[in-house]
């Protein structure tokens, strides 16, 4: 079969004559009407959050730009050696007892109260001191 | 083939573009046949081929404005069509019989005597033995008459691949036919003797 005969038999068959339905005809219509009316309203539908995003995004530079910033927030440094003094105490029992002991003779409360602060203090401070 | 010439379908294109559903309505009668047995030799099923050409037609008006009219509209037409029905995902798993699909219970006489017609179709025959992309390269050249570039287009592949898909697919199809003609004639013979 060469290529002629074969072009002919190919145009004769019946898959060439097919012809679409008038019902079919009617039901494609109908659904490219559909899909014309569906994207009228979809533009509609769409232009309302595109003019929002763009009125927030108008608000959001605005803010941006034209309010004073915030200061650095930081730690100071005398805070962070206070903090690194709490976590590793470097003053004695022996020395805290003595300014206590200083401080209590300035005030004007009774020594017994004061004994008995002291003491109360001291089981505190032996109870949190991470070396003993 | 189509029946509009040019100039009147940038015209219907134009109009249609504009939102004229009527401009756009002659626009699918000059194309739909053409497209329907382009996809029901392709499809899966009558039904298949149907939701396909209608998918076809709402895509190509819902986007008209991204036609360009350097390239054919039938071109155009065809791209969507075959985009469409790769998005079915539901290949075919034998050949349709589209005269069955066809009659589809309404079977007369007539279309059951073209039916044997049909089965010795020279289609049915180049659906069965060639690829998906022989078949529609082939069809696309002999039913269509489109020029290879065209083709090249609608597949989305190079001018040349077509050209030898094409070789290819004519001749795995004449070789078919040989072999089908010669057992047609061996059978005959036994029946005789």
């Amino acid at each position: 079969m060469n290529a002629s005969d074969l072009e002919k038999s190919l145009l004769e068959t019946p898959e060439t004559s097919v012809k679409v339905s008038a019902e079919l005809h009617q039901d494609i219509m109908r659904a490219v009407r559909l899909a014309g009316a569906a994207g009228k309203h979809s533009g509609f539908n769409w232009a309302m959050p595109a003019w929002g995003a763009g009125l927030l995004a108008t608000i959001a530079i605005v803010m941006f730009f034209f309010t004073p910033r915030l200061t650095n927030v930081a730690p100071s440094p005398v805070l962070s050696q206070e903090i690194s003094q709490n976590q590793h105490p470097t003053a004695s029992l022996q020395v805290l007892q003595e300014s206590l002991l200083a401080f209590s003779k300035n005030t004007q409360l009774p020594e017994e109260e004061l004994r008995k602060e002291l003491e109360r203090l001291k089981s505190d401070l032996e109870r949190f001191d991470i070396r003993s | 083939m189509p029946d509009l010439d040019l100039k009147t379908e940038l015209e219907l294109i134009n109009r249609a573009r504009q939102g004229s559903v009527d401009a756009f309505e002659q626009l699918v009668f000059n194309y739909q046949d053409r497209l329907y047995r382009f996809l029901l030799v392709r499809a899966a099923s009558r039904a298949d081929a149907e939701d396909v050409l209608q998918d076809t037609f709402v895509a190509a008006f819902k986007y008209l404005s991204g036609y360009r009219p350097r390239y054919r509209f039938s071109t155009w037409l065809f791209t969507i069509a075959l985009r469409q029905l790769s998005r079915q995902r539901r290949p075919p798993s034998e050949p349709m019989d589209l005269i069955d699909s066809l009659a589809c219970g309404q079977a007369g006489p007539e279309q059951l005597g073209i039916e044997k017609e049909h089965r010795s179709s020279l289609w049915h025959t180049a659906r069965a033995c060639l690829n998906g992309a022989q078949f529609t390269a082939l069809w696309l050249f002999y039913v269509e008459d489109m020029p290879i570039a065209d083709i090249a287009r609608i597949m989305k592949r190079p001018s040349g691949w077509v050209k030898v898909n094409l070789m290819r697919a004519r001749r795995r199809l004449s070789k078919e036919l040989q072999e089908h003609h010669f057992e047609a004639a061996v059978s005959s013979q036994e029946v005789t003797l």
